[in-house]
């Protein structure tokens, strides 16, 4: 028996997913370090960067099929109204304006958790769905969009998190703005506090920030026959197929989801867009492709964003540094629709604490719904927890690395089980000596004008993978290798490090393999690429394919040679008998076995039980403050990550310094700005929504600590697109504090909160 | 963005007479970054676009041998920042060109785009029918005003953008206007009107008038001068408050020399006394340039989200001062 069928829980961008799902048993030995591999762990250019580069590469949005429609939607300019009447004739006397969908003429397509509708007569919130149009050109269909007329009943609205936390009479549903209140208890948090000598309490606030990945959300779709195709920018092929065909009330073996290329998604591309849909149903109806794509205002409104938060904690500590206690009451907003906006995760398991309370609260508000955003709650809760942590550190004078030291946990606290790997220890030392920590003073003790200053955070994160995840490989008789998985490439070097795991196991170039990844009809099933998963659950799929192919050949050679199995070895794509005087070829092998029976599966295995699967990293960031102007400029960070083994030494830096860029964002100046009076977003295009340019970014240096995972797959790698984001805001915040003597609380730190800070509040 | 023609007239008096057309609206498209934008947000709507492209006689740096500068208006951001000579003696206009947009922007832009560029408060930008787009009511007073005026504002309350604006003023620029026929020259400082005189333009020029030129008039050899921009992302952003300081100096003492701010008025905003106080003062007597500072900010107005910007207008004088020297 080399597979079995199991039932597991996997935790998917902070929410837990209970699955049965068939698995390897892990029969190959997890590699050694990466300097006995060949190609795992090199610096490999991707395998797609030429069709990237030349522009021949086809994204969604490139996809043209003939005699297609494009679709644009109408969308609410008010953030709370009922539609009271809709006028589409004049629309629909535009030449070229081929359908338009209303609610009024739209079946009720259950949205947002059944609790709204594909097209819904009340609008929740600026750039909610009024009308779908369908029509020969893009431009047909943004004219028709202009004269469409809506008459609508403004209602009351409330934008503000903490105002609709209260709020008894405005509510964004009719059963009120909480969603999910939940509490968590460990241990006794007043005998925690009892035992302290010291207590402190503060607040933290982060701002809801946008994905705005450079590729917008868009989709193809078209009917062949009673298939629905749907090209899509999707991080997740065979969600969207399970979405589309529960939204549509078709089978799931009648939607193929086909997704190249993509240019980002950062969670926002996990979900089906009710675009895709409305496309669909418009297609379906005309009998016409049709296409959609949302333009960067949209991306702005109507996509998802993080939750923003209000972070208040009480903690209790020891003199000599060690944490007695600790609680946090946080919330943050969702949007119009339920979504979480938890982030409690960190608070619970990064440091050892006996003693915990937590409470959060997501709170409805009538803005666009919030969605996964690269990590999730931790983003937020990191930079919440780990500015506490600083201020722990000085209120007992101590450098805050020594304090963070004396509250390591070797075991998850929440589960008590101990971890697979944390080399966490080797991160910070690491990240310490990159941006030499040893000059750390203590916060403030610089007077002069512009003053530098040195932070660090630390963090944590799943990212372990798992099952189910499979991939195939087929060797066709002229040797090619082909490798199909269900899971996709958001632009993060997918297609690369499956080539790279298959030829380190069969020892030919990478070149020699086609990967087919992100398309529902060829490729078996993988998971969504989300919860810095893809790497750990499907390059152990992939080796798993390319040992169980490297048997077959061997077994193909004896057969050839007339030699037991046990004698012929494997080398650099040969098989060789035993006293090495027959060779042949892997595609001699192929052409001998004519096709057959080379089509190989290969599956990630089972997760080992009892124990926590965790990243872990720490950045450490040197900043410089212009007392004078109120602008804070990050002169470098430094990272170091324990995230098993490392695939793609390029793409992995990559990754990291992505997160670090978007991190620093997040630190200093991305925020989207509603106005309270009208409840319009104000930051809609990538002017106004700032997002940091080449010249923002720092100087950055990232060493590894780990080599690879020993227990939890036949490669050891855990995933890093999300632990790269997680600490650079709450390091960079931690350094201007260092700098300054002065603790900017919320997020973004910008120029007028650093002068008021400065010159007024003191 | 839906318009009826695109021309490309052959001179200045065509172009002139086209804008001035009373029954249309029509636009003068020079560089295309500010107008397009506009057009295709529907903040304005045009029946026709008349591109300049072709008056090659409006894209120019001279060099007088009279040590004036000459500046055509159709003349490109970058070729200012590329000009040797201005980088070598305006630093100012060479520092304020270098920080404006990004260098796409700026290859493209022009000099008389830059100084008739309209404003960029979000309500002004976004759906909202404000008071200068003919509403009757400013959004920014009571609503989101972290960018908005501390000076001269009401009953509008932007900013000026223009980085070149303040450079240019304080090097005494004027700017010449082709209107009616005619080309007529104005001090740059008197281009610019308050919304307390007409919320509903920033500039004097009426229908068909066209900027052609800017000149510098010659400056003191020992020139010194500088740009600061306060920005919240290094690039592609426009101030949140700037300075141009063109200065004489005796030593460390100030003989010469004029100040003025971008981001904190509805135009470039300068102080008559201000610039009177200038002289004398000894940059290096700190105590004397606080309370000169301190001075500038005295007339502050701020709204409910840009007090910060009187702090900044004072470091910022500050700053300029310390670097300077
Ligand atoms: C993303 C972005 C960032 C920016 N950042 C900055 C910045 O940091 N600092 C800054 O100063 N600017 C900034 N700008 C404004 C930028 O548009 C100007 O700097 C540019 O110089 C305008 O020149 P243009 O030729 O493109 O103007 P256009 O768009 O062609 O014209 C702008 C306006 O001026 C009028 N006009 C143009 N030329 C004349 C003329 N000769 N006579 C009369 N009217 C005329 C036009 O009709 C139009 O109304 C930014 C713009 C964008 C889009
Ligand atoms: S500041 Fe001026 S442009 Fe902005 S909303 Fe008020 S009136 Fe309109």
């Amino acid at each position: 028996m080399t597979r079995k069928l199991i039932k597991s829980v996997i935790n998917i961008e902070n929410k837990e997913h209970e699955f049965i799902g068939e698995v390897s048993l892990l029969e190959q030995e997890t590699w050694g370090k990466n300097d006995t591999l060949k190609i795992i762990g090199k610096e490999i250019s991707r395998i797609d960067a030429v069709d990237k580069i030349s522009g021949t590469a086809s994204y969604t949005s490139d996809i043209n099929l003939p005699g297609q429609l494009y679709g644009k939607f109408l969308r609410s300019p008010y953030p709370s109204a009922k539609i009271l009447k809709i006028d589409l004739s004049k629309a629909n006397a535009l030449k070229g304006v081929k359908h338009i969908l209303t609610y009024e003429n739209t079946a009720k397509y259950k949205w947002y958790y059944e609790t709204s509708f594909l097209l819904d007569p009340i609008v929740r919130y600026e750039g909610d769905e009024v009308a779908f149009v369908a029509a020969e050109s893009e431009e047909i269909a943004e004219e028709a969009l202009k004269l469409i007329s809506i008459e609508y009943a403004k209602l009351p609205f409330v934008v503000d998190t903490e105002k609709a936390s209260t709020e008894k009479n405005i509510k964004v549903h009719n059963w009120g703005n909480i969603v999910e209140p939940s509490e968590y208890k460990r241990g006794n948090i007043e005998t925690g506090f009892a035992d302290a000598d010291f207590t402190i309490e503060d607040e933290f606030r982060t701002s809801v920030v946008l994905h705005n990945p450079t590729e917008p959300h868009c989709s193809v779709v078209n009917w062949d026959n009673d298939e629905l195709v749907i090209y899509d920018s999707t991080q997740a092929v065979y969600q969207i197929r399970e979405l589309a065909a529960n939204a549509l009330g078709i089978e799931q073996e009648k939607v193929r989801v086909i997704k190249k290329y993509m240019g980002g998604g950062f969670g926002s591309k996990l979900d089906l867009g009710k675009y895709t849909i409305a496309a669909a149903i418009v297609s379906r109806e005309l009998k016409k492709p049709v296409k959609v794509v949302m333009d960067r205002k949209e991306q702005n409104l109507c996509v998802g964003n993080r939750p923003d938060s209000i972070q208040k904690f009480k903690v209790g500590i020891k003199k000599e540094g060690l944490l007695t206690a600790l609680q946090l009451n946080s919330m943050g907003t969702v949007g119009a629709f339920p979504e979480g906006a938890g982030l409690s995760w960190p608070a619970k398991t990064m440091y050892k604490c006996p003693n915990l309370l937590v409470n959060e609260k997501s709170i409805l508000t009538n803005a666009g719904a919030a969605r996964a955003f690269r990590a999730p709650g931790h983003v937020q809760g990191i930079f919440g927890l780990e500015s506490l942590m600083d201020e722990c550190a000085a209120k007992l004078n101590m450098n805050p690395l020594e304090f963070r030291l004396k509250n390591y946990t070797e075991v998850d606290p929440v589960s008590n089980q101990p971890y697979t790997s944390k080399k966490l220890k080797e991160a910070y030392k690491k990240a310490a000596d990159l941006i030499g920590w040893e000059d750390w003073k203590a916060a403030g003790s610089s007077k002069s004008v512009n003053r530098i200053g040195l932070g660090m955070a630390s963090q944590i994160w799943w990212g372990g993978g798992g099952p189910p995840a499979h991939a195939n490989i087929k060797l066709d008789k002229k040797g090619n290798i082909t490798i199909y998985s269900g899971t996709q490439d958001l632009g993060t070097g997918t297609y690369t490090f499956i080539a790279m795991v298959a030829s380190e196991v069969l020892q030919i170039p990478i070149e020699r393999f086609n990967v087919v990844i992100g398309d529902t009809k060829l490729c078996p099933y993988a998971p969504v690429s989300g919860g810095s998963m893809t790497a750990p659950s499907v390059s152990p799929a992939v080796r798993d394919a390319a040992e169980r192919l490297k048997e077959k050949l061997m077994d193909t050679a004896a057969i050839l040679f007339d030699e037991e199995k046990n004698s012929i070895k494997y080398s650099n794509g040969f098989c060789v008998n035993s006293d090495g005087s027959k060779k042949v070829s892997l595609s001699e092998i192929a052409g001998h076995l004519n096709e057959q029976d080379l089509l190989i599966k290969g599956s990630r295995n089972e997760n080992p039980k009892g124990y926590a699967i965790n990243t872990f990293g720490a950045q450490f960031a040197k900043v410089e403050v212009d007392t004078l102007t109120g602008k804070v400029t990050v002169l470098k960070i430094s990272a170091s990550y324990d995230i098993g083994r490392v695939l793609n030494k390029l793409t992995l830096d990559n990754q990291i310094r992505g997160g670090i860029i978007m991190g620093l964002g997040y630190a200093l100046m991305e925020e989207r700005i509603i106005d309270e009076n009208f409840g319009k977003v104000l930051t809609t295009n990538l002017h106004t929504y700032k997002i940091p340019t080449m010249m923002d970014i720092p100087e950055i240096v990232i060493e590894i600590a780990s080599d690879y995972d020993p227990m939890i797959s036949n490669t050891g790698v855990k995933g890093v697109g999300e632990p790269a984001i997680i600490p650079t805001a709450a390091a960079i915040a931690n350094a201007v504090n260092n700098a300054l003597g002065v603790r900017i609380k919320s997020l973004p730190i910008t120029p007028d909160k650093v002068l008021i800070a400065l010159y007024v509040s003191k | 963005m839906k318009f009826k023609s695109y021309v490309y007239p052959l001179s200045l008096s065509a172009a002139s007479a086209f804008l001035a057309n009373k029954n249309e609206l029509n636009f003068l498209n020079a560089g295309g970054t500010d107008l397009l934008g506009l057009l295709k947000e529907d903040i304005i709507k045009a029946d026709n676009i008349l591109n300049l492209k072709y008056l090659k006689d409006l894209k120019y740096i001279n060099q007088e041998p009279s040590g004036e500068l000459n500046i055509g208006a159709l003349t490109s951001i970058s070729e200012i920042i590329n000009n040797v000579f201005i980088k070598k003696n305006y630093n100012v206009l060479h520092q304020a060109a270098s920080q404006i947009a990004s260098p796409q922007l700026r290859n493209i832009g022009t000099v008389g785009g830059n100084l008739c560029q309209r404003p960029r408060c979000n309500y002004f930008r976004g759906d909202f029918n404000c008071l200068r787009k003919g509403g009757d009511t400013c959004f920014a007073f009571d609503g989101f005003n972290k960018y908005h005026c501390i000076m001269n504002g009401g009953p509008c309350f932007i900013v000026n953008p223009s980085d070149l604006a303040p450079a240019l003023i304080s090097l005494g620029a004027f700017v010449s206007v082709f209107s009616n026929g005619r080309e007529k020259e104005i001090p740059l400082q008197d281009f610019y009107i308050l919304p307390s005189a007409n919320y509903l333009k920033e500039t004097i020029l009426e229908k068909g008038d066209i900027v052609t030129k800017i000149r510098i008039p010659a400056q003191p050899r020992d020139l010194k001068s500088n740009y600061i921009k306060i920005k919240e992302r290094e690039t592609w952003d426009f101030a949140l408050v700037s300075l141009a300081a063109s200065l004489v100096l005796d030593g460390k003492k100030i003989t010469k020399g004029s100040l003025v701010f971008g981001g904190v008025a509805p135009a470039p905003y300068f102080s008559v006394k201000g610039n009177k106080d200038l002289i004398g003062l000894d940059l290096k007597n700190n105590k004397a340039i606080e309370s000169f500072a301190e001075a500038f900010v005295k007339d502050a107005n701020p709204l409910s989200m840009n007090g910060y910007k009187a702090i900044m207008m004072k470091n910022i004088i500050i700053k300029l001062f310390s670097e300077i020297i």
